[in-house]
């Protein structure tokens, strides 16, 4: 491999040729240029990354109709015969010099075109990249009632151009960088400069860097590898499909890093208060996303801990519960052949498998047949008499919460959690829960995302300052005048 | 970033709080009632107000040697050697303490939760989980104490909740009826109630904003102070003054007593005991924690994971020691004073005493 | 490495303890009234002095898939205290027993003459941490268990029949609702407290008026009427009706709610004022064209009958407590409160004062409304 091309054209032909060895879908096409003295030329590209009409028509077609190439006056001028021919005789929108062979190969990969020009040692990349990617469509793992209907899409360019959309701020900053030796994908760190902190800009990028992989599949590899501790059950990093939520993030000081090939995006910080935040909430007025926080919070409670109460409270402590409900309970379960706690372990168990293969059928709604298939197998098991009909309702409790909470990550790890409950009060009754739940407070408060304390704002890292006003409960926009404090944000006012 | 190794004021606060808040409130309105009847609340005020002296002691300690943490400045006033044995009977109170306070969880959790369960299983694992809150570095003992402040506050106002319509108010009386000779023992025995606050010490030189420190600390022992006199005034209106005398614990008693069959509300005392087992939690880790810490400082080694290990045996060993409920509270309660005495006195006492006196000889 | 230690550690203790606590709830008797008598085959200072009857739910009548057969079952046993009851029975019952739902306690009246074992009874239900404290007391003339037997075979709830009655906190007035630790802190503070009386009636149980528990012991039976003025006096005052003759017929009022207040004084003696405030409605006197009760005048006069009546009532009761030596208006208990260094005088005689306080009954009745008619 050279490191840069020769003037000599043949030469740079055949190292690219051999490059690019039992690559069928390259593509040379030579041309001969200039209308006296014809110069050899060659494009280089790949079928099927490029944009075939900006290549015949800005390119070829105007390098045909070309003027005079006389080498002579070149010398004169002092300029290079690839300046001139990319200044004055391509009509692409876009076009640089490059001299290093390795660059080039990277580009013609990236579905740009080269051009080569004998004689030059310069060769021209034209930006043509252009190939089959789906339209903007409304993401289908985060739909609101009222608000914008547009989503990221698998480019990363046009991602950037979504959210610049909705930031026409010149401080908008996005910077590229490239991670994975063999996918070469190209990642975007994007932040607003003057609000973001830039210790955490720098944490992001350095972490980035770091980064020394094959292949990157898509943002949850990344969020993998960058990370402060990949083996916790939990999420430190959100992600979402709408460019108005990470817009919204970004000028909460946090950053977007946006991968090419996938359209869900990352943004980080986060934290125990922003995983309960969805979109939702900005477009219905605040008495609603108050009430629909509190709902959330209460779901994700009632999914970690319900199954573990039950086993608790019929296999330890009858004695906890009002009087009525004892002794319903224990007529429900009066011909069930199995213990609480099998019973409940079966329950879980069967809807993960029913959960799973519904996720076989396509999309969230096969998720939903298989819920309510499960519910009724179950009700088939109640009459069967082989579990009890209150820990169906309770498993379907259980199950619909998860549902209720806007960060499917979050919510996933909470069903691991469930289980550990679970065991946990199987073996030590309500104080076994208690437990875990203690564990589980001392996990949380551990947990680190980029430097900021996972479990702020309920944890004391923006409590003086009013973060709880958009965690806890949804104030009116009109109160919202600070920006939250856990991302040190720089400008910290968001409104007068 | 500078700001994660620091804990702000307001953990510290809290920290404080549920560090100090843990078995003592469950006996604490039998014991001012058995001395003193109904103005058992008095004890209780001057009990708190007697520490803040102490407090201020050492926050004028750390204003004379600023940036240093409390072993550097126990250090340079006493002498290394000196010093040293100083801090381990401090450590040997912590960790009485931690076994006395475990002892007591697990003879609650056996009483209402857990007949037949071996204490010795409900000891190891409470002291195993704290283990794992104590290996943990200062912020995240704020932290976890700011989601446990919740809780507390949680557990406090459904106790007030659930009283409420029982509770009898004129059980309070008579006022100013008791043998006021006996004040002076009641105050001791409420001072011990307050025990714990030292843990704030060590959290002192990592605080983000020195200079209020004292403030919040102060507002965390008046929160302390209102917890244990609300708890006495529902206990005692609920129960009139011969039932208390009686109950062991008559905190958890009162869920005991609620019932309220037209509101589904009865044995409730489910509800009260899971919430409390996270605040004894908050306690025990702590004080753990302040253990190992003086065992980096004796030894100098990088962190304390290693002797919070060390720890859980030992302290699990004195935890069991005591045969049978009663020695709990009175032999192995009496020792723990002296402990006590010298920890919440001692500390802040001799290192003021002693700075004074060496800035004063530096001087002349 | 050190986290796997820790995690082995951990559930290395959790696979081999035997999660020694847990219970199916189906494998559960909830006990929910117990009766204790005498047993009379056994004689002083040996052990199994008490039958003792457990009433427990058949869990198999509950819900959809009843079959229909006994709500509840009762087993009696010779023992020598209420929880030791349950280890007597470890012969015939399927299953332990549970104590946290206990709603109602009988006690015979028999057995309420043996004072130490009144006493062991109570500290054993005291110092129990699996007992309820809010079960009801009542006490019957006869055999407890008799009562529990009768009620065992005809009751639509699983709870008893008994506790429903026992538990309404509306209608109070003639007999005193009284739960363990209320007899228990009565006895603290005064040494006497009345608690219910439940008998059996042509086959079916009927709570009225109380029985006077002295000293931990028995001391007498009380009737609806006595009951009902100490209520009042004690400010227990729910719905209630009182009727009185007024111009020769009979007339009813009925008390919606009310209050009591004393106030003790010390001039020349004890004096006890007792305020009572009652409101109420009319609920029934005399249909026919003359008499019509819609003037100010008429109600007011109507008011000043109902206040005698209940005044005297009050006094009659008074002199029956005094009779036998019980002080239940609340008077000790309300000095020892509010005037603790007077109390302190009188306490140890208060026995002998008791009759020699002057009571001064200031009683304000109030016919709010007259129903629907005039």
């Amino acid at each position: 491999m050279v490191d840069k091309i020769s003037k000599d054209i043949k030469e740079n032909v055949e190292e690219f040729k051999n490059t690019f060895k039992d690559a069928d879908d390259l593509v040379y096409r030579n041309i001969k240029i200039g209308k006296k003295n014809k110069k050899e030329a060659c494009l280089i590209f790949i079928d099927g990354m490029v944009d075939k009409s900006v290549i015949s028509d800005y390119a070829i077609e105007v390098l045909f109709d070309e003027m005079e190439i006389d080498e002579s006056n070149l010398d004169s001028y002092k300029t290079s015969l690839s300046e001139k021919i990319s200044e004055e005789s391509i009509a692409v929108h876009d076009v640089k010099e490059e001299d290093s062979y390795d660059k080039l190969v990277d580009m013609i990969l990236a579905g740009e075109t080269v051009l080569l020009i004998d004689g030059s040692d310069k060769a021209l990349i034209l930006s043509t990249r252009g190939w089959p990617t789906r339209g903007v469509q409304e993401p289908q793992t985060e739909t609101v009632v009222r608000g914008p209907r547009d989503g990221f899409v698998e480019t990363l360019r046009f991602n950037t151009a979504l959210l610049r959309r909705h930031i026409r701020d010149p401080k908008l900053k996005i910077k590229t960088l490239q991670v994975g030796r063999r996918s070469k994908t190209d990642v975007a760190v994007v932040y607003i400069e003057d609000i973001a902190n830039d210790k955490i800009v720098e944490e992001v990028i350095n972490r980035i860097n770091k980064i020394d992989i094959d292949y990157l599949p898509g943002s949850a590899a990344m969020e993998a590898l960058i990370e402060d501790s990949y083996l916790s059950l939990f999420p430190q990093l959100e992600n979402t499909e709408r460019p108005d939520s990470a817009a919204a993030s970004l000028l909460e000081g946090r950053v977007v890093i946006i991968v090419d090939n996938t359209p869900f995006v990352l943004m980080v910080p986060a934290t125990i208060g922003t995983l309960f935040q969805s979109t939702e909430d900005y477009y219905s007025r605040w008495p609603i996303g108050t009430l629909v926080r509190f709902v959330r919070i209460l779901s994700a409670i009632l999914t970690a801990v319900s199954p573990a109460l039950y086993i608790a409270f019929t296999a330890y402590h009858p004695g906890l519960i009002p009087t009525a409900f004892t002794l319903y309970l224990a007529a429900s379960r009066v011909n069930v052949p199995f213990p609480a706690v099998i019973e409940a372990f079966l329950m879980e168990i069967t809807i993960e498998i029913l959960r799973e293969s519904g996720t076989r059928i396509a999309g969230p709604i096969g998720t939903t047949i298989g819920i309510v298939g499960g519910i009724i197998i179950g009700q088939a098991a109640v009459e069967a008499g082989i579990v009890s009909p209150l820990k169906i309702i309770i498993t379907a409790i259980t199950t619909i919460s998860f549902f209720a909470i806007p960060s499917y990550e979050w919510a996933s790890s909470l069903r691991i959690i469930r289980f550990a409950f679970m065991f946990l009060a199987a073996v030590l009754g309500l104080y076994g829960l208690m437990l875990g739940i203690a564990i589980l407070i001392v996990h949380l408060a551990k947990l680190e995302s980029f430097t900021v304390p996972f479990s702020a704002p309920y944890s004391g890292l923006g409590l003086k300052e009013g973060d709880l006003k958009d965690t806890l409960v949804k104030a009116p926009i009109q109160k919202l005048k600070r920006r939250p404090q856990f991302t040190f944000p720089k400008d910290k006012t968001r409104m007068k | 970033m500078k700001k994660n190794e620091t804990i702000s004021n307001l953990q510290i606060r809290n920290l404080l709080i549920t560090t100090v808040i843990g078995v003592g409130i469950l006996a604490l309105p039998n014991q001012m009632v058995t001395i003193l009847d109904n103005d058992g609340w008095i004890p209780i005020i001057l009990g708190g107000l007697l520490v803040i002296p102490f407090a201020v002691m050492l926050d004028r300690v750390y204003k004379l040697y600023p940036d240093k943490n409390i072993y550097q400045i126990g250090r340079e006033v006493y002498g290394k050697l000196i010093f040293n044995i100083f801090m381990i009977i401090i450590l040997m109170y912590f960790v009485i303490q931690d076994a006395y306070v475990a002892r007591i969880f697990a003879e609650v959790v056996k009483a209402y939760l857990l007949e037949t369960t071996p204490t010795e299983i409900i000891i190891i694992t409470i002291l195993l989980v704290s283990a794992y809150l104590a290996r943990c570095e200062i912020q995240v003992l704020g932290r976890v104490a700011t989601l446990v402040y919740i809780i507390l506050i949680t557990l406090v106002g459904f106790l007030v909740l659930i009283s409420l319509p029982d509770a009898d108010p004129t059980n309070m009386l008579p006022v100013f009826n008791a043998d006021f000779k006996k004040l002076p023992s009641a105050i001791t025995g409420a001072l011990f109630s307050y025990a714990g606050y030292e843990v704030v010490f060590i959290a002192y030189s990592s605080s983000d904003d020195k200079n209020n420190i004292l403030k919040y600390i102060i507002r965390g022992l008046l929160v302390v102070i209102g917890i244990y006199l609300i708890v006495f005034v529902i206990t005692l209106s609920l129960f009139g003054i011969d039932q208390i005398k009686r109950e062991l614990w008559p905190t958890i008693a009162i869920a005991n007593e609620v019932d309220l069959p037209g509101y589904f509300l009865e044995n409730l005392e489910g509800i009260v005991l899971a919430l409390w087992v996270v605040v004894v939690y908050s306690t025990l880790g702590p004080l753990l924690f302040a253990a190992s810490r003086i065992f980096l400082n004796i030894f100098t080694t990088k962190s304390h994971d290693f002797f919070v290990l060390l720890l859980i045996p030992i302290i699990y060993v004195i935890s069991i020691l005591p045969v049978n409920v009663v020695e709990v509270y009175e032999k192995f309660g009496k020792v723990l004073n002296y402990f006590i005495a010298v920890s919440i006195i001692g500390i802040p006492a001799i290192l003021f005493i002693g700075a004074l006196v060496k800035k004063r000889r530096s001087k002349a | 490495m050190k986290k796997l230690l820790v995690l082995l550690l951990i559930s290395s203790l959790m696979l081999t303890s035997g999660c020694w606590d847990s219970r199916e709830i189906e494998q559960r008797l909830f006990v929910t009234a117990i009766a204790v008598d005498i047993n009379e085959e056994v004689q002083e200072g040996n052990v199994n002095r008490l039958i003792v009857t457990y009433k427990y739910p058949n869990i198999n009548t509950i819900g959809k898939n009843s079959d229909g057969g006994h709500i509840n079952f009762t087993l009696s046993v010779p023992a020598s205290g209420i929880s030791q009851a349950s280890t007597a029975f470890m012969g015939e019952a399927p299953f332990p027993f549970y104590f946290k739902h206990l709603k109602v306690i009988i006690f015979s009246k028999e057995l309420l003459e043996h004072e130490e074992l009144v006493r062991h009874i109570l500290d054993e239900l005291n110092r129990s941490p699996q007992i309820n404290k809010r079960a009801r007391i009542a006490v019957t003339e006869g055999k407890a268990r008799d009562v529990l037997k009768v009620t065992a075979g005809q009751e639509y709830r699983t709870e008893g029949g008994i506790y429903q009655v026992l538990r309404s906190n509306k209608f109070t007035n003639r007999f005193t609702v009284k739960s363990l630790t209320d007899l228990i802190t009565d006895f603290d503070v005064a040494g006497v407290t009345i608690v219910p009386r439940i008998s059996i009636v042509s086959g079916k149980f009927v709570v009225s008026g109380g029985c006077i528990l002295k000293n931990y012991k028995f001391l007498a039976w009380v009737d609806q009427n006595h009951n009902r003025a100490i209520n009042i006096m004690n400010g227990i005052i729910g719905l209630e009706n009182i009727d009185t003759i007024y111009n020769g017929t009979l007339l009813s009022y009925a008390v919606t709610r009310g209050y009591s207040r004393k106030k003790v004084t010390f001039d020349d003696g004890i004096t006890v004022r007792f305020d009572i405030k009652l409101e109420g409605y009319l609920q029934g006197y005399n249909i026919s064209q003359k008499n019509q009760v819609y003037d100010e005048k008429t109600l007011e006069d109507i008011e000043n009958n109902i206040e005698e009546e209940l005044e005297k009532k009050i006094l009659e009761t008074r002199k029956f407590l005094d009779e036998i030596g019980a002080p239940l208006f609340g008077v000790g208990e309300h000095m020892s409160k509010f005037h603790p260094k007077m109390w302190k005088q009188v306490k140890d005689n208060w026995q002998e004062m008791m009759p020699e306080v002057k009571f001064q009954l200031n009683i304000n009745v109030n016919i709010r409304r007259t129903g629907l008619t005039k």
